[in-house]
């Protein structure tokens, strides 16, 4: 039992090690956002704040049409994971247990695309969407990431972990393929799913390349973007900019906190496994 | 009869599973060559050409690649990003995998520091490469003082053409395991839990359980995650382009290919050059991944 | 699970086509607005969230004055910009005003994206070429014809601290100023016990060497741009005077302006001197105890600076051409820049009425920024859009931290850079 004891003391120290080199620049932005200007070019860097007033967080909601960004934001992600996760899970499904010619082939299509920097597909995908007429829209946000090559190759690792056992038994049910797949799998790869979906709603709402390459005014873009028009060419204004990335951290935290109880959940169905 | 009739269940079974095979990757791969293919034939085929600013491209057949073989910056950088994938990729997926097996025990409050490990995916970049410069400065960055704290004398991580990579690598690793770790746990909670329940009956302590069950059981996530790490520290550019100008001594010596790619695109408006490299890229990205793939018969445990 | 998978599916898809539809109405819109005489809507961009009041001031005053017209502007962050420009350019959607850089000028001219202004800015009453600096107009000349008004003029002039001035005894930098006063001050300044330092010899052409190369009488291209005159006598002499105050330690090593940049290090007040651009000192002002001044740089052989402006071009595929054209031209009139130049942080463009840029500041006399518009030199062209860069950045690091003697570092890059232009 000390033993016990013992090697949780050890886990709990080792993860808050961890904890403290992974909390650092979020905490600097929080001290930050509360600095006046000057304060937050002091060298050397003074963490602490002279005074803790909101008057950064005043002005960037004055500066930034906080409803809009928050709204395209809401929008873009909520689309791109409906449509990458149901996809990728299909797709995944496919590549992983459906035995056809070509397998293979089609496979390294998926992957492909992930071996070159995302730069390499702005101009091409910006031309799709002016052809489209979509230019400063809420739908030209999504399109990119209506299919996710990463949850792809994320779920057929997740099919391909599960035992056949139960897919042969369903078989013999006579149970359809899209039955199987629907009735049998796709519960069982729930935080597979789950975490395609924090990832895609992540990567969307990391991206500033794209909303401000396609679109223009102020009010079509996500808060990423939208913060991003703030970083002027010379000079940044730090307290401003903090301030505003914390508000838009907030759905981020509030998601993967929703997700984090299917985590959870996740523990007590994979009981019924194996 | 009988065998006929089962003959022809398993043959229609067989096209079946083709017809659900392709209908289910059919949107999938539409997508992909609509959104990313036709882009990459682009850019095979401006490889072969000079592509300046506006300008139509003109065809000059291998030019590109001539030049790409003679120049010394291109191995520079190719040096250098191996370099950088040896040095994250191996520590940044053990620590991942460590991170993800302690917070997938049943510890107290292990969802806040879930979610603090998650907080550097979450940060913003402006203030993430500020914080490591100040972590990293020589006179007054925190990783000095604590240096000097057990006597090591203070080193100039940024400055210092031999170190300034590792600091880089280290940025790396550590924005790097928030993702990995979320992609593991997603792996460790469907192991079945009777499969520990069966081995506590045998009496095997955690290492065993770990080596026996848990490491198997998550290979095939383990393996999703080294090729997109492998995938990710060949493609390194953000941490370096944020944290190192140009004209800083240490630069020629973290200077990665898709720096490269990069500044002949976009700066220098020399598309076609731009695009050979990423061709280059693309090559030796795929046949790592390919190794990848024939190796993982050894170790990935599938179920198939 | 397949039944809530359908469901919602398919009210993602009517929220979809919701989302459609509205943008499809809002595009008629301005369909009909385009077409309809009496209102015209024109787009223009700009990379610099710090100037856009400035600019949003200049529509507004020229609205007032024409009220069917309809003029959005929008901030697109600099690191994006010029990717968003090459897209839209590509795609036919480029705004019908667009801020243009003079490295990028080129590009978008000869690839038939910008429409010739040459006839403006030679007949127009109000946006006459004769009325800018020439090297701005001469900036934005492609080919014999000009693609841009002069919007804006950025210059170089000396930054330094009065404090540590005073502490060392030594005279504020004057109008007199020679490349020896300034060492001889970078000398006295320097006190390592404390850390501080004379002045910032940075690895930059732009903020240090390229004027000291034009201060002693030397270029980095011939007249003709053809070839690289970095290994001429001059230049090698004026490296040499610049990389002597690290070597002499009255300046951080450049390994040390990786760990802090110059401007940082003035801010801080370790250092007594940098070279600086006019851009510069809004920000040096919101700190707090920083007290400095600015002076014109040092005399070498001759007086010399960078100075190098902004323009606004105009769309070669826009459908307001006449419209865009009247709102350049008034953009490139002394009214709409001294709106400008009393909200913006840049030195307007337009001759003689700096004044007001110059009054805004309170406690400095930016007089000398303003100075430099007599005797600015144009940027080489080197910082971005030309492969002569990557070749500086091989040498130049090496040069500054005394790994490889200034001469030969110098005779190599003119050698590959005049192995490019071949």
């Amino acid at each position: 039992m000390t033993n016990r004891k013992q090697g949780l003391t050890i886990v709990y120290l080792i993860l808050l090690v961890g904890s403290i080199i992974m909390v650092f620049p979020f905490l600097w932005s929080v001290l930050t956002s509360f600095k006046t200007q000057a304060e937050s070019l002091a060298v050397p860097l003074k963490w602490m704040p002279e005074s803790w007033g909101f008057f950064n967080y005043k002005k960037i909601n004055e500066t930034l049409p906080f409803v809009n960004l928050f709204l395209n934001t809401t929008l873009m992600v909520i689309f791109r994971c409906i449509f990458s996760v149901f996809l990728a899970a299909l797709a995944g499904y496919a590549f992983a247990r459906l035995k056809f010619p070509l397998r293979n082939f089609f496979f390294m299509m998926v992957l492909i695309p992930m071996m070159v920097p995302g730069q390499v597909f702005i101009l091409s995908q910006y031309l799709i969407v002016s052809k489209l007429g979509l230019l400063n829209t809420v739908t030209a946000l999504v399109i990119p990431g209506i299919v996710s090559t990463f949850g792809t190759f994320l779920l057929r690792q997740f099919f391909l972990g599960i035992p056949n056992d139960l897919e042969e038994a369903a078989i013999l049910d006579g149970c359809s393929i899209w039955q199987i797949f629907s009735k049998i799998m796709l519960p069982l790869t729930k935080s597979g799913l789950v975490s395609v979906g924090i990832f895609t709603a992540l990567f969307a709402w990391k991206d500033l390349m794209w909303p401000l390459i396609v679109n223009m005014s102020v009010d079509k873009l996500t808060l990423s973007a939208g913060l991003a028009t703030l970083i002027g060419q010379y000079s940044i204004n730090y307290p401003e900019l903090m301030a505003g990335s914390l508000i838009a951290i907030v759905p981020m935290i509030v998601l993967f906190l929703f997700l984090q109880k299917q985590f959870i959940e996740g523990i007590v169905t994979s009981g019924i496994k194996g | 009869m009988k065998m006929v009739n089962q003959q022809h269940f398993l043959k229609n079974r067989k096209f079946t599973t083709w017809f659900y095979g392709y209908l289910f990757i059919a949107p999938t791969i539409l997508a992909i060559i609509v959104l990313y293919l036709w882009p990459m034939v682009q850019s095979l085929y401006y490889s072969f050409n000079e592509v300046k600013g506006f300008q139509s491209p003109v065809f000059v057949g291998l030019d590109n690649y001539e030049r790409l073989i003679q120049d010394t910056e291109v191995f520079g950088a190719l040096g250098n990003t191996f370099l950088y994938a040896l040095l994250t990729v191996p520590l940044g997926i053990f620590i991942s995998l460590i991170t993800a097996v302690l917070l997938n025990t049943n510890i107290k409050g292990k969802g806040i520091v879930r979610t603090l490990y998650f907080l550097p995916v979450v940060s913003a970049p402006a203030a993430v490469a500020l914080v490591w410069k100040w972590i990293y400065n020589n006179q007054y960055g925190l990783l000095n003082q604590i240096l000097g704290f057990f006597g090591i004398p203070g080193q100039d991580w940024l400055g210092n053409p031999k170190l300034a990579l590792i600091s880089i690598a280290i940025v790396g690793i550590w924005s790097m395991v928030g993702y990995n770790m979320i992609i593991l746990i997603a792996g460790l909670q469907d192991i079945p839990r009777s499969l520990y329940e069966s081995a506590d009956i045998d009496g095997a302590g955690p290492v065993r359980k770990f080596f026996n069950i848990t490491l198997p059981m998550v290979s095939p996530t383990l393996f999703f995650v080294s090729v997109t790490t492998v995938m990710g520290s060949l493609q390194v550019f953000d941490h370096i382009y944020m944290m190192l100008t140009p004209e800083s001594p240490s630069f020629k010596s973290t200077e990665s290919i898709v720096y490269l790619f990069f500044r002949y695109t976009f700066q220098n408006y020399n598309k076609g050059y731009g695009s050979t490299i990423v061709i280059f890229l693309l090559l030796i990205i795929l046949a790592l991944t390919f190794v990848q793939m024939k190796l993982q018969k050894k170790w990935v445990h599938y179920n198939d | 699970m397949y039944k809530k998978i359908t469901g919602i599916l398919l009210s993602a898809l009517m929220v979809f086509a919701l989302v459609g539809c509205n943008s499809g109405t809002e595009s008629k819109k301005e369909d009909a607005a385009k077409g309809d005489k009496q209102n015209v809507e024109l787009k223009m961009f700009f990379w610099d969230k710090n100037q856009e009041p400035g600019l949003k001031a200049m529509a507004d005053d020229f609205m007032a004055k024409n009220p069917t017209y309809k003029i959005t502007v929008e901030t697109i962050p600099w690191n994006e910009y010029w990717t968003k420009l090459q897209a839209a350019a590509t795609g036919g959607d480029m705004p019908d005003i667009v801020v243009m850089h003079p490295d990028q000028v080129e590009n978008y001219a000869q690839g038939g994206m910008l429409m010739d202004l040459t006839d403006m800015l030679t007949n127009s009453q109000t946006a006459n070429k004769d009325k800018f600096p020439q090297y701005v107009v001469d900036d934005f000349e492609v080919d014999g014809k000009y693609y841009g008004v002069p919007k804006d003029v950025g210059t170089l002039a000396l930054v330094y601290n009065k404090d540590l001035f005073d502490q060392a005894k030594v005279p504020y930098p004057n109008d007199n100023w020679t490349w020896d006063d300034m060492m001889n001050a970078a000398q006295k300044i320097t006190d390592k016990s404390k850390g501080i330092y004379g002045i910032a010899a940075q690895n930059d052409g732009q903020n240090f060497y390229w004027n000291l190369i034009w201060q002693n009488g030397g270029d980095m291209f011939s007249k003709d741009g053809k070839t690289s005159t970095f290994d001429s006598q001059e230049a090698i002499d004026a490296v040499k005077y610049g990389v002597s105050f690290i070597e002499k330690g009255y300046s951080p090593t450049i390994a040390d302006f990786a760990n802090l940049s110059p401007n940082k290090y003035f801010s801080s007040g370790k250092v007594g001197m940098v070279f600086d651009g006019s851009w510069m000192l809004t920000e040096y002002l919101a700190v707090k105890d920083l007290n400095f001044d600015v002076a014109e740089l040092p005399k070498g052989k001759e007086r010399a600076a960078i100075a190098s402006g902004m323009a606004f071009s105009v769309s070669a595929k826009t459908k307001n051409k006449d419209a865009s054209l009247k709102f350049v031209e008034y953009l490139g009139s002394k009214e709409a820049q001294e709106i400008g130049a009393k909200l913006g942080i840049s030195i307007p463009a337009y001759e003689n009425i700096a004044d007001p840029w110059v009054a805004g500041f309170k406690t400095i006399d930016a007089s000398p920024f303003v100075k430099v518009i007599e005797y600015g030199h144009r940027s080489p062209g080197l910082n971005t859009s030309n492969e002569g860069s990557a070749v500086v950045h091989k040498y130049m690091p090496e040069v500054f931290s005394m790994k490889r003697p200034v001469d030969d570092g110098l005779k190599q890059i003119a050698k590959e850079i005049n192995a490019l232009n071949k």
